[in-house]
């Protein structure tokens, strides 16, 4: 008999099928406590469940290929096969699906450059094998396969506790390496990318600047929305840096053209967040891209390109199309949806009333952090072109640009609030979070503030971060007294421009 | 428009002559006219086109693989010259210590946490015993190894200690083979990580967007 037959065998013996669906069936659906949000801290969130017929499908491949490894490896007989499938398909069950670690959370890991990276992993690795060792996870995963495989023993006695020895060790060893391996894979996905222009091996065969900019501006548009038309209808409808600037004194003309902008991202956003609402299954690949590259724009040390005209061109598609996503993203928390009934059932069930049911939205670790490169992004972006024009950036390309950043700015800054005063209501009703003292709407304000700070740190930066980009954009007395009196923001993006000025 | 003010648009907005003039006509420019003229560009539509979705898809791709590829051809190197680097280094420490490797590695760490623990103990503030133990962290241990075997080879020449001759040779042979042996079996197991991240049967995400289905989506 060879060894897949005698594994298969074993397999309908035991009925191990069951058992791992009972498993994957308790670890991947929500149980009632753990279906009301709770956030303890910032690295906690929501995420997708994977498709269970592909977590079948990969268990049962880990299962055979860890026992193929150990008839190759261990010539000891059908016992350490079994402990070596067992350990594989545990070490799956235990590193990748529970606590969501399929999902790759890029902010556990720094990025590193040169010498110090490899030390990095040394003690990354080790914190986390001392980490896990302490946790009855390890010990699960090593005694569980030992104990299966002791149905299989052949022999005596001393030759099964022989045997049983090398068991551990053999499962030590394999959950170790295995372990090792998956944190090295997510530690080098998780690196920035240092140059963006290293990614498009294109850039270096073209020798004019215009070309390697309009090129790498057609790249990060694309990357960062995911979507070719709005990238393209972003670069068309820029104009040239010479002819925007020439606009500038030409009131009426110029005034248009800032309306014309302002109303275009808005439906840019406006499409985006549909997108974003419809949650695509993108490939990993494009999502680590989009994430990278959002980092690397947010660098202080971004800059691409020698020519002034060209690169303020670039500037200010670049910064459009983060506009654009930022405020795309903010309609997207921020839009109410009819709750499933999923949902209601757990909404009964806490007191919360039908009215004021939240918003149906869940963010994890990485959107969080995307959306936090993005307004880093803007804020480098501006005081960058500030400094390569060297009068204010008032009188700039981007200048153009002015009202939309202010409106995406307060999207999202709204949605984040929404999306937050949502989940405070969800823990309030459950009892997981205590509304302080204070009454009516500065009360409300306070608790939500209250709320933000304890249990979204990451959201509050964030918050942060659009206060400090709308001063920069609106510093300078002129100027901040200009968009205050703006008629192309609406009355509540006033109040909030106003409510940072002050 | 006056002179001096094609003059103050020619400083402030670093345009040419040409579009500082050409920008006081634009202002009596009807809006459609405007849109001809700025927001249309067909220049620059005809170049948005060259970058396609699939160009970014393959980028990305690229991106992604080196990275995962890299990873787990850095372990399976790791795995592959580790037990021949051990071996080198033995066999350097048995060249110099005349056959105790053992005795010197014992010496360097003992050595070495002694001086450590007298730097610690006499250093004058705290902040200058850390700097000192950093300062120390390759040079002690590589100065303590150097010293150590020299002790081992003047007690060898004075009589205290036998000399032993080793079999390098066949040890770094073997070493080799456990090498690849070893590379092998991590090959197995990587490809056991690999696919978790890569493939039809690729689990492993990065989901950037806002969730909407919670009927799909579960919590921690």
């Amino acid at each position: 008999m060879n060894p897949s037959d005698s594994f298969i065998n074993t397999i309908t013996n035991l009925s191990i099928v069951d058992a791992i669906q009972s498993v994957l069936e308790t670890i991947t659906s929500p149980s009632k406590d753990t279906a009301i949000p709770k956030q303890n801290n910032a690295n906690q969130g929501y995420f997708k469940k994977p498709v269970t017929f592909i977590v079948i499908l990969q268990i049962g491949f880990h299962a055979a290929l860890g026992f193929s490894f150990g008839a190759i490896a261990f010539s000891q007989g059908k016992m350490i096969s079994i402990t070596t499938a067992f350990t594989c398909v545990m070490n799956f069950i235990a590193n990748v699906l529970a606590n969501c670690n399929h999902e790759i959370d890029t902010t556990k890991y720094p990025s590193l450059y040169g010498g110090e990276f490899l030390y990095y992993v040394f003690l990354k690795i080790k914190d986390e094998t001392i980490k896990s060792m302490k946790s009855h996870n390890m010990a699960y995963q090593i005694t569980a396969p030992v104990l299966c495989s002791l149905f299989f023993q052949e022999g005596d006695f001393i030759s099964t506790v022989k045997t049983l020895l090398t068991a551990i060790g053999i499962s030590f060893s394999i959950n170790f390496f295995l372990y090792i391996s998956d944190t090295t894979i997510r530690l080098f996905l998780s690196q920035k990318i240092e140059k963006t222009n290293a990614l498009f091996p294109e850039l270096s065969n073209v020798t004019t600047d215009l070309s390697k900019n309009t090129l790498m501006t057609q790249f990060l548009t694309r990357t960062i929305l995911q979507s070719s038309e709005i990238g393209k209808e972003i670069i068309s409808y820029t104009p040239p840096t010479s002819s925007a600037a020439a606009f500038v004194n030409a009131t009426n003309a110029y005034s248009i053209l800032q309306e014309n902008h302002f109303v275009h991202t808005n439906q840019l956003a406006g499409k985006i967040s549909r997108f974003f609402k419809s949650a695509p299954n993108l490939h990993l690949a494009e999502e680590i891209l989009r994430i990278n590259t959002l980092a690397n724009l947010s660098l202080p040390h971004y800059a691409y390109g020698t020519s002034q005209e060209e690169l303020m061109f670039h500037f200010s598609c670049i910064m459009k199309t983060l506009c654009v996503y930022v405020g795309g993203f903010g309609l997207a928390i921020s839009l109410p949806v009819v709750p499933s009934d999923y949902n209601k059932r757990n909404y009964h069930e806490s007191k919360l009333s039908k009215e004021e049911d939240p918003v149906e939205t869940w963010l994890s670790p990485s959107a969080i952090l995307e959306i936090e490169y993005a307004v880093q992004s803007i804020l480098r972006l501006l005081s960058g072109s500030s400094k390569l024009t060297k009068n204010s950036y008032y009188f700039s390309h981007l200048h153009l640009l002015i009202p939309s950043m202010l409106s995406s700015l307060h999207l999202l800054h709204k949605g984040i609030h929404h999306y937050c005063s949502s989940q405070m209501k969800i823990e309030m009703g459950t009892g997981n979070f205590a509304m302080g003292v204070g009454t009516g709407v500065h009360g409300k304000e306070a608790n939500l503030n209250r709320f933000i700070a304890v249990r979204h740190p990451n959201l509050k930066r964030i918050i942060a971060a659009c206060e400090d980009t709308t001063k920069l954009v609106t510093s300078g007395e002129r100027v901040e007294e200009e968009w205050r009196q703006s008629r192309l923001l609406n009355n509540e993006c006033k109040v909030w421009l106003n409510s940072i000025l002050e | 428009m006056t002179t001096r003010q094609q003059k103050l648009n020619q400083t402030l907005f670093r345009t040419s002559p040409y579009q500082a003039k050409q920008s006081t006509h634009l202002q009596f420019e009807s809006r459609p006219v405007m849109e001809k003229n700025l927001l249309i560009d067909t220049h620059r539509s005809t170049l948005a086109t060259s970058t396609s979705a699939s160009d970014v898809s393959i980028t990305s791709l690229i991106y992604f693989y080196r990275r995962v590829l890299s990873a787990l051809f850095m372990l399976l190197s790791l795995l592959t010259i580790a037990p021949t680097c051990c071996v080198v280094v033995l066999a350097a420490l048995s060249y110099m210590s005349c056959g105790h490797p053992a005795f010197v590695a014992i010496v360097t760490l003992l050595v070495t946490m002694f001086v450590r623990s007298q730097i610690v103990r006499y250093a004058p503030t705290k902040k200058q015993a850390v700097r000192a133990l950093r300062a120390s962290k390759i040079i002690l241990p590589l100065l303590c190894v150097i010293a150590s075997a020299l002790i081992c080879r003047l007690c060898v020449y004075v009589g205290v200690m036998n000399r032993k001759i080793g079999t390098s040779s066949k040890n770094l042979w073997s070493a080799c083979q456990t090498g690849f042996y070893l590379g092998t079996l991590g090959l197995f197991l990587n490809l056991l990580v690999l696919f978790r991240f890569v493939g039809p049967l690729a689990v492993g995400e990065c989901f950037t967007s806002a969730l909407e289905q919670f009927l799909s989506s579960y919590i921690i």
